[in-house]
């Protein structure tokens, strides 16, 4: 229990900002399902994408424009506009080798960095092990968080930490407590007792233990910090809009956050793919733009960068449900006022298929390197040895 | 009583928030004391004279075995169990195996009570059902472990008469709304008199599954009922009723799987959740398996075969030629070896743990093959083995949200018209009929999160210390009846029937201290503070809101 000791030894705040990303956020949001990038950043300029997939391509007076080759999916109004600030970097034909394309086996090789694994639960994710392996002295209950439904194929997750994973404010308090201890209707000690007392006796009465600690230690906090903050921007109404929101309150209040994580269902496009895709990136621009918006007003862009990914792309060719079966790779979006905006990489060669599916020409590791080293100033003990994943230079270089 | 000292000296930073003790508020008075008798030296002082006390009677006193209540509470009926005609060879098994063990289980040593029959007893209707209630506690230790089993495993012959009432008098409308649907299906699992069938349904609804986002409630009603009916024969039979089901066929875009662009969806799935697994196939094999189910179409809501969309063509399909049809298809892969091994290890993971040894998979894998795939003779195996009863299945699993909520008031012996359960047990992290994706929900660890945790928790104190609308818990009629009334005895029978009498002795320490604080605390009058009704709602809410609750 000694790791559990020194986290409630540790006070919750910030070490001190004098190490280069110990003030700085990354928030990763997964596309789930499998993203079709080609209808998100739309090579126009290539006849054959057109040949491709005539039913289902983006006409060319819809695009919005980024180069003379490429352009944006027309519901990604607001990343247009973030575009045109110089905030958004797009990393082309992201992907891996070995291409699964099983949902959970790529989701479980994006969450572990482990192209050749073919599990699909279990093992440490990318996030979560950064904050597993910082020293107990640093470590915070909010240094890590999931909002919004969560499950164990999440990047966050890891074996040995119960990260808070929050759905949404109003679920994640204890009830028959009251801030007036007076008022409770049970000694919340006697609970506390019986799960330490149990630890370990049967398999699941650490993770039961250290999840109550979690639990009890960020709910108050995350209460008190959303009613002190005031929202800057209009967040949109579903569940992603109220999770960033929420997610804002974190940090503008200084909890600490260095790392969250947050999903957006339903990419999964097999059927009538334009209305449903069409939705699912308005969704996310709007998201980001009233997340960014906020940051921005209680200026604190500079320290957040936000990241999508998604588990494959999706087929070139349109199938018989107008819509698309599984594909491999796509690209994948870095936005803040510290990255310098461009496309990175290059687009894979659309007259180069394999079995129908495009081949990919960055491997996301060197994405996730970038981002660990270059951003958080960690290095992965997986990822960060292999020079073969080069760093991409999508940050603004300091003055 | 110079309180505030003792705080001062005594205070953790926990308790920190306790600046002032205020007389006056009995409840605050309460929580004082307690939190005191907490404090590190307070309760170690505690526990050690616990434990001299405890000593020699580490089991709970066992119950009364020839009581049964005078005034059973109709929902608890139990019909006398008709024993099906032929008897198995396995009942001998069970009766060799049951005597109690000569050693104590590994990792058991602090646990009151061996492993026995009555633990057995529970663990059997956790896992082969959603929990015991306090009436069948009684009936079921009376008969035994052989003659429970048996009447759960040949749940065909129980009468569900009095379920089909309650529902009837609800007047529910399952086929037209969600919310009723998901009530439905929560009653059932509740009152049901064949609790593993509906724990079949809810398998099958886990491993086949289909949401209701894309469909109606009528199609997910119609898929479910199909569960009860054929959940327990040929899976084979069960998987080509599937392929065909409007739910599934929404559910993986194949309302219309055309001849020329098949869709891949459903031939993927069948082949990588339903039957066989990952990596037990090629690419191309699901390209050539979609084209067997070409042309299943959906036409105002029922399952059509258009021909025209069919292709008839020859099919590449593990390693087999021939102009396959979809059933065709499905014949192939129970012919593959892999099957019966994947649906094995499923039924298993499920119902006993995850970590198998290979011979009981092969075990399972020979039964199936050689009895059809029919699950009901796999389950008669299963549930009667070695491994089921097991150290290592013995609260092995945490309990999904549905094991939880609706366990939970089955031990209890709560009554409930199951109107608010369904949200609370989505807050859980399971909505039914709405699985996160076409995997179902993830098991184990992942359903314990500091949102969920805290869901469950709330959920607990809604049933025992609030007021859940359409849910009533009455302490006083409730659990054991045969147990006395007094606060002793509840708490005995919450742990007999929540914690099959198996509990840590610290943690029964704690539980002990905790029930003679609260009725010893006196107002300065000199009465008491806490209604026995009152005690009991706490020592309810902390057993089932302890770690052990959490697992099954």
């Amino acid at each position: 229990m000694g790791l559990l000791d020194s986290i409630f030894a540790a006070g919750i705040g910030d070490s001190p900002p004098n190490k280069n990303g110990s003030n700085r956020s990354l928030i990763v949001i997964q596309l789930k399902g499998g993203n079709d990038g080609l209808n998100t950043v739309v090579p126009y300029g290539d006849g054959l994408y057109y040949d491709a997939r005539p039913e289902l391509a983006i006409p060319e007076e819809r695009v919005l424009r980024l180069t003379n080759e490429f352009g944006l999916h027309p519901s990604l109004s607001e990343i247009k506009s973030l575009w045109d600030q110089g905030h958004v970097a797009i990393i082309q034909g992201v992907g891996y080798p070995n291409q699964s394309f099983s949902h959970f086996q790529s989701q479980h090789i994006w969450k572990t960095a482990d192209p050749f694994s073919r599990k699909s639960d279990g093992g440490d994710g990318w996030l979560g092990r950064q904050l597993a392996n910082l020293p107990s002295k640093d470590f915070n209950w909010f240094k890590g968080i999931s909002l919004g439904k969560t499950y164990p194929i999440s990047p966050m997750a890891t074996e040995e930490l119960a990260l808070p994973a929050i759905k949404n404010l109003r679920s994640y308090q204890l009830a028959g407590q009251s801030n007036d201890f007076k008022s409770s209707n049970f000694n919340l000690n006697i609970l506390k007792s019986l799960y330490q007392q149990s630890d370990d006796f049967d398999p699941y009465t650490h993770h039961l233990n250290a999840t109550l600690q979690g639990a009890l230690s960020t709910s108050a906090t995350l209460n008190d910090s959303y009613n002190n903050y005031s929202p800057l921007a209009d967040y949109p109404a579903g569940n992603f809009g109220q999770e960033l929101k929420l997610l804002a309150s974190t940090i503008t209040e200084k909890l600490g956050v260095r790392v969250a994580h947050l999903t957006i269902k339903g990419f999964d496009t097999h059927a009538d793919e334009p209305t449903r895709h069409s939705e699912l990136l308005k969704e996310l621009s709007e998201g980001i733009s009233a997340f960014y918006q906020d940051l921005q007003r209680h200026e604190l862009d500079r320290e957040v960068i936000i990241m999508t990914w998604s588990e494959f792309g999706r087929r070139v060719a349109m199938n018989g449900s107008y819509g698309t079966d599984h594909g491999s790779a796509a690209p994948l979006f870095i936005i803040g006022t510290s990255i310098q905006g461009g496309l990175y990489g290059d687009h894979p060669n659309l007259g180069n298929l394999e079995k129908g599916n495009l081949t990919f020409t960055t491997d996301f590791r060197s994405v996730y390197r970038t981002v660990l080293e270059d951003w958080l100033g960690h290095s992965d003990d997986i990822i960060s040895h292999q020079p073969k994943f080069e760093r991409i230079p999508i940050f603004v270089t300091e003055k | 009583m110079n309180n505030e000292s003792r705080f001062d000296r005594e205070t953790t930073s926990e308790n920190s928030l306790i600046s002032e003790s205020e007389t006056s508020n009995r409840r605050s008075f309460i929580i004082s004391i307690a939190a005191a008798t907490l404090s590190t030296s307070g309760f170690l002082a505690f526990l050690a004279s616990c434990s001299r006390n405890e000593k020699e009677s580490h089991t709970l006193e066992p119950l009364p075995k020839s009581s049964i209540p005078n005034s059973m509470d109709k929902r608890h009926q139990i019909p006398t169990p008709q024993l099906s005609p032929t008897q198995p060879d396995i009942r001998k098994d069970i009766n060799q195996q049951f005597d109690p063990p000569a050693e104590p289980i590994e990792n058991r040593s602090f646990t009151i009570g061996k492993m026995n029959e009555e633990i057995h007893i529970n663990h059997l209707l956790r896992r082969a059902g959603f929990g015991i209630t306090p009436s069948e506690l009684v009936y079921y230790r009376q008969i035994g472990l052989e003659k429970t089993l048996d009447h759960l495993v040949n749940y065909e012959a129980v009468d569900n008469s009095t379920l089909d009432t309650r529902l009837d008098d609800l007047k529910l409308k399952p086929s037209e709304r969600q919310s009723d649907l998901r009530r439905w299906w929560i009653l059932r699992m509740i009152y049901t008199n064949r609790p593993l069938e509906e724990k079949m349904v809810l398998f099958w609804h886990g491993l086949l599954t289909s949401g209701i986002s894309t469909g109606d409630p009528l199609s997910m009603y119609q898929q479910n009922e199909l569960f009860r009916a054929k959940g327990n024969e040929s899976y084979v039979h069960l998987l080509k009723a599937i392929s065909k089901d409007p739910a599934m066929l929404v559910w993986l875009d194949s309302r219309k799987n055309k001849k020329n662009a098949p869709n891949e969806n459903f031939a993927r799935e069948l082949m990588e959740l339903f039957t066989m697994g990952e990596g037990t196939f090629e690419e191309n094999d699901v390209k050539e398996a979609s084209r067997a189910f070409t042309g299943y179409f959906l036409v105002n809501g029922k399952y059509t075969f258009n021909d025209a969309q069919h292709d008839f063509g020859p099919k590449n399909f593990l390693s087999q030629s021939g102009r396959f049809s979809g059933d065709q298809i499905i014949n192939v892969i129970f012919q593959q070896p892999e099957t019966a091994e994947y649906i094995s290890k499923k039924l298993f993971a499920f119902f006993a743990h995850d970590s198998p040894d290979i011979q009981t998979i092969e075990k399972l894998s020979t039964i199936l093959r050689t009895n059809d795939y029919n699950i009901k003779t796999l389950m008669e195996h299963l549930l009667s083995s070695e491994e089921f009863y097991s150290p290592r299945a013995y609260r092995s699993k945490i309990k999904t949200p549905a094991e939880f909520a609706v366990g939970l008031i089955r031990n209890t012996g709560a009554e409930t018209d199951g109107r608010k359960i369904a949200n609370l047990m989505s807050e859980m992290g399971q909505t039914l009929f709405e699985p996160p994706d076409v995997a179902g929900w993830p098991d184990g660890i992942s359903w314990i999160s500091s949102n969920t945790l805290i869901q469950r928790l709330n959920y607990v104190h809604s049933i025992t210390l609030s007021n859940l609308k359409g849910t009533t818990f009455d302490p006083n009629t409730s659990i054991i009846p045969t147990f006395s009334h007094s606060p002793d005895g509840f708490l005995k029978g919450c742990l007999e029937t929540m914690l099959d009498g198996n509990i840590n002795p610290s943690s029964h320490g704690i539980l002990m201290t905790q029930l003679r604080t609260l009725e010893n605390l006196t107002d300065e009058s000199g009465k008491k503070v806490f209604s026995n009704e009152e005690i009991k709602r706490q020592l309810a809410f902390f057993v089932l809101a302890s770690p052990e609750f959490q697992l099954s």
